[in-house]
């Protein structure tokens, strides 16, 4: 079995056999570890909540956004005019990146948003993972995308200590962040909704 | 796995009907076989500049040379997924790739399903496709809130994930998992995505987006919810917790056809060509008239304009090919009235046009939705004559107003992006603008359109006082009626009501050459087609300014017309005759035709070689596609042309690039026509010292795309249209203009004609009633 093929069914695990969540989430590989979040999410038992924190711990070690930009794309684009072409292209970088590089590239932030939105479908936080939604909206290196699904977390696990962070995010110009904020907000302080006002 | 790589080609329910259909097909069946030859020869003459065309013709003719080329189609494809994920455009614009994936991924399923694939192969192929998907896509989709999100981006990620899900669940339950979570989360969302566009079916995101996105999104959402998620009546009726119907969309993407073929340039882009996909399933579905006519008098037949971020727009045209016509019906088809949107009014042949729009703007950022209160496009002739659309990219214009720079993070890497949204704003439409406020937007959302009135007879009105008014605080009333009267005369009623003196301006934004005429201003456009519009009451002051770079096409600028008038109580009448100093109709046909190989040809060797060769073609593509020839780039052209003793004209054809036009060995200089000529068939005077010629010899050099991707993302025109020949007539100009009260009388050089402005259905004015 190749390399690919080994990952494409260590995926399928990971989102299918509970007992084996917790190892796959540790995974080497990130497609496995995003597989792992994903089916931890699935389950919607707290019980993950420890496990997820840990695969974040672990992308948090990694240089997420800080890889090289590719120079040119031979036969190819780096916009989106790359979307219409049904023809093989080849990255050419000035300095190549090593694998570390080359796998955050493409990974970026696809394993914390997993994790964030597992907990989101699970719907219960503890106070450290409430610190890491609120530092994930404020840290301006993060991902839009992961910001986004830090706000939709906080529409189920937010408290009113979230509010200022949310605030904040409102005010970042991305239409998808600004509306999952805005919509914890309104959550938030609505009466006789989790963590809402009384 | 036994899931359906192995079994029917998905949405082709009868594959072997299609084929007995396409592979009969001759001379005699008209378009269907030109396009079906078209597709055909550019997918085995050129596989790799027309990818998007090669899975299909292998699929329709199943022999080993076309399924060789399809398969090196899906390799290269797969080859590119790698190195593509290290694209800020895969990175931060997932949505531009995924709807592409799942066609790849859905081309793929066909070829299985011939066995162009072992299960071996299939199976490492699949998973590939599934787990790209999986991890890029599926991410994205999560990312746009549910269930708010409802654009073309969202429509692309749900239908995408919907749709790979689909294709690669196994069909006896057993996963994977990945294509099952897809499926499953993409049927939760998709109905809601049909149901929550806006009830009248257009976004606000411009002719563009409803024509390249979300129209040719519908077919196969539609189709894929009624096969996948066991619903019907799906393109009828609202399926979601919205009252949108599917089938609106097609028929406000329809109605953006204007009268030859451009689409309506409202809120961003400007003038561009239609897609044909979504025209043929909506006849095919609702047998309307409106698709048949549309498909039949305006589209263009050439190669090609992207759907979905992919250039197979041709192919689903074949595969939704609609088998009859309707009963020819209503003579006022064009016209066209949605209240939340605008109105539409055409003379029967298309030759007077008039548009009115009042769709909302979006607020505080109108980088889509433009602030175009009720303003008007006015088109004659088959040409356009009003200017719309986005400037040229990178040119300063006089719209990047000092408060309308936006600077965003969120589309690049460790960078941010500032660009001005000032061409979104009043000042670039043809509106009603108030003290000159050029940069009036919406902050707030808010309803922006108070009421509308209308009249199948061809009369629109709406009020659109409520931007104004959050502007300018004592704002009572900014009305528009716009009319089209029997004979061809629109007429434009422009109302203002205030607490306070302002000065108002009725603001026409037109295509260059705008000069002043008595009481008003005459436009001509290059092709000869000419407006003339005056103000009946002769009461403003007009004044005719260039405006460079914007919009960047047809022309790379416009004509800013203003008429204005300091008043608080306001009615503005004027009258519009479009007309023209040229026709051009008469087709040429039978040119003959030479390639240039390398494009070197000198002009004495082109003409030595046309003057022996018995090839000839209509001109409607390039020469590759119709005749036998090699696919080639470079091409001369040459016409023995018959004409009158007398000054003539020559139509050349739409979409050459590095065009060169020789008459009687004289060159013509094409460079006006350097960018309307992507759009618009140029008109080309012949030489004055052949007018008193019966023949001329007509050499044109052209060079065409060589497949899908030279337009480098923004679709490929290849060459269409023929070249007609024409000459002068009288122009019909506007001699007075009579008023009482209602009732116009207006006397041309040709005729006079009695109008009546529509009162009844109107909210009354009031002179004096500002107060």
């Amino acid at each position: 079995m190749t390399e690919r093929a080994l990952d494409f069914a260590l995926m399928e695990r990971a989102l299918t056999e509970p007992s084996e969540m917790a190892a796959l989430g540790r995974h080497p590989h990130w497609r496995v570890r995003y597989a792992a979040a994903i089916g931890m999410g699935e389950t919607g038992d707290p019980a993950w909540l420890n496990d997820l924190r840990a695969i974040m711990a672990m992308e948090e070690e990694r240089d997420l956004y800080g890889q090289p930009q590719v120079q040119e794309f031979i036969g190819g684009f780096d916009d989106t005019r790359a979307a219409e072409l049904l023809a093989a292209t080849e990255a050419v970088w000035e300095t190549p990146p090593t694998p570390e590089q080359y796998d955050a590239w493409q990974c970026r932030g696809r394993v914390r948003q997993a994790c964030i939105l597992a907990v989101a479908a699970i719907g219960q936080a503890d106070d450290a993972w409430r610190e890491l939604l609120h530092r994930a909206l404020r840290d301006p290196r993060e991902d839009f995308v992961v910001k986004a699904a830090a706000a939709k977390a906080l529409q189920r696990v937010g408290t009113r200590d979230s509010l200022p962070h949310l605030e904040f995010a409102v005010t970042l110009d991305e239409w998808c962040l600004s509306l999952e904020s805005r919509k914890a907000i309104t959550l938030l302080t609505t009466p006789e909704t989790p963590g809402g006002s009384s | 796995m036994r899931h359906l790589l192995g079994s029917q080609p998905f949405l082709l329910d009868d594959l072997a009907a299609l084929r007995t259909e396409l592979l009969a097909l001759g001379p005699d069946d008209g378009r269907r076989f030109e396009l079906w030859r078209m597709v055909r020869d550019s997918a085995r003459r050129a596989p790799d500049q027309f990818g998007w065309f090669v899975p299909f013709v292998a699929v329709v003719t199943q022999e080993r040379a076309d399924i060789d080329r399809a398969r090196g189609i899906i390799d290269a494809y797969l080859r590119k997924m790698e190195p593509q994920s290290f694209s800020t455009g895969l990175q931060f614009h997932f949505w531009c790739f995924a709807f592409p994936h799942a066609k790849v991924a859905l081309y793929f399923q066909w070829l299985c399903s011939i066995g162009a694939y072992t299960a071996d192969e299939a199976d490492a192929i699949g998973q590939r496709l599934l787990e790209y998907h999986f991890v890029n896509f599926y991410y994205g989709m999560r990312d746009k809130p549910e269930p708010e999100c409802v654009d073309n981006q969202a429509l692309s990620l749900v239908l995408s994930s919907t749709v790979v899900g689909h294709l690669f669940r196994r069909t006896d339950g057993g996963g994977p998992r990945m294509a099952e979570i897809m499926l499953r989360d993409g049927l939760r969302r998709l109905p809601g995505m049909l149901s929550e566009l806006p009830a009248s079916g257009y976004t606000g995101e411009g002719s563009d987006y409803m024509n390249c996105v979300v129209a040719p999104a519908i077919p196969l959402a539609v189709e894929v919810l009624e096969r996948a998620g066991g619903l019907a009546r799906v393109l009828e009726e609202s399926i979601g917790t919205g009252e949108a119907r599917p089938v609106s969309v097609l028929r406000m993407m329809a109605r953006s056809f204007m009268p030859g073929g451009l689409l309506l340039p409202w809120d961003n882009y400007g003038y561009q060509f239609g897609v044909r996909s979504s025209l043929a399933y909506g006849a095919k579905r609702t047998g309307e008239e409106l698709f048949f006519r549309v498909l039949d008098e305006e589209v263009i037949w050439t190669y090609d304009i992207g759907i979905g971020w992919a250039y197979d727009d041709l192919v689903w045209t074949l595969i939704w090919w609609p088998a009859s016509h309707p009963l020819e019906t209503a003579a006022a088809w064009r016209d066209w009235y949605e209240p939340a949107v605008g109105a539409a009014f055409a003379t029967p042949l298309g030759d007077r046009y008039v548009m009115q729009m009042w769709d909302d703007s979006e607020p505080v950022y109108p980088t889509r939705a433009h602030v175009n209160p009720n303003a008007v496009l006015l088109n004659g002739f088959r040409v356009p004559l009003s200017a719309d659309g986005s400037p040229t990219e990178g040119a300063p214009h006089r719209f990047q107003f000092d408060d309308t720079w936006r600077e965003v993070s969120f589309l690049a890497m460790d960078s941010s992006t500032s660009y001005n949204f000032g061409d979104g704003c009043a000042g670039a439409h043809s509106v009603i603008l108030l003290d000159g406020a050029e940069g009036m937007r919406a902050t707030l959302d808010y309803p922006q359109v108070t009421s509308t009135a209308h009249d199948p007879r061809g009369w629109a009105w709406a009020d659109v006082t409520p931007v104004y008014r959050e502007n300018i605080p004592d704002v009572l009333e900014v009305s528009r009626l716009t009319q089209l009267h029997e004979g061809g005369i629109i007429t434009i009623v422009d109302r203002v009501r205030s607490g306070e003196p302002h000065r108002v301006t009725s603001r026409f934004v037109m295509r260059p050459s705008a000069t002043m005429i008595e009481g008003g201003v005459r436009v001509r456009t290059a092709e000869g087609v000419t407006v003339q519009i005056v103000d009946v009451d002769g009461a403003s002051d007009i004044s005719i300014e260039h405006a460079d770079h914007v919009p960047a096409k047809p022309d790379d600028g416009s004509a800013i017309i203003d008429f204005s008038t300091e008043s608080a109580d306001l009615e503005r009448v004027f009258v519009a005759l479009i007309s023209r100093e040229l026709e051009t109709d008469t087709p040429l046909e039978g040119a003959q035709v030479v390639p240039d190989a390398k494009g070197d040809l000198d002009y004495p060797t082109a003409v030595q070689r046309l003057r022996a060769t018995d090839v000839r073609v209509p001109m409607n593509l390039p020469a590759y596609l119709e005749a036998d020839l090699p696919a080639g780039q470079h091409w001369w052209y040459r016409l023995d042309v018959v004409k009158e003793r007398r000054a003539t004209w020559l139509r050349l054809p739409v979409g050459m690039h590095e065009a060169r036009l020789f008459v009687g060995d004289e060159e013509v200089d094409l460079s006006p026509f350097r960018i309307s000529g992507e759009l618009i068939a140029p008109r080309i005077r012949v030489p004055q010292r052949f007018d008193d010629s019966e023949r001329v010899e007509v050499i044109l050099r052209v060079s065409v795309p060589r497949g899908h991707y030279d337009g480098e993302g923004w679709g490929t025109i290849g060459m269409t249209g023929g070249m007609g020949i024409g000459y002068e007539v009288e122009e019909e100009v506007i001699v007075a203009v009579d008023r009482d009260g209602p009732n116009l009388r207006v006397a041309t050089t040709h005729r006079v004609h009695d109008l009546t402005i529509a009162t009844v259905g109107v909210p009354p004015w009031t002179p004096g009633g500002g107060q």
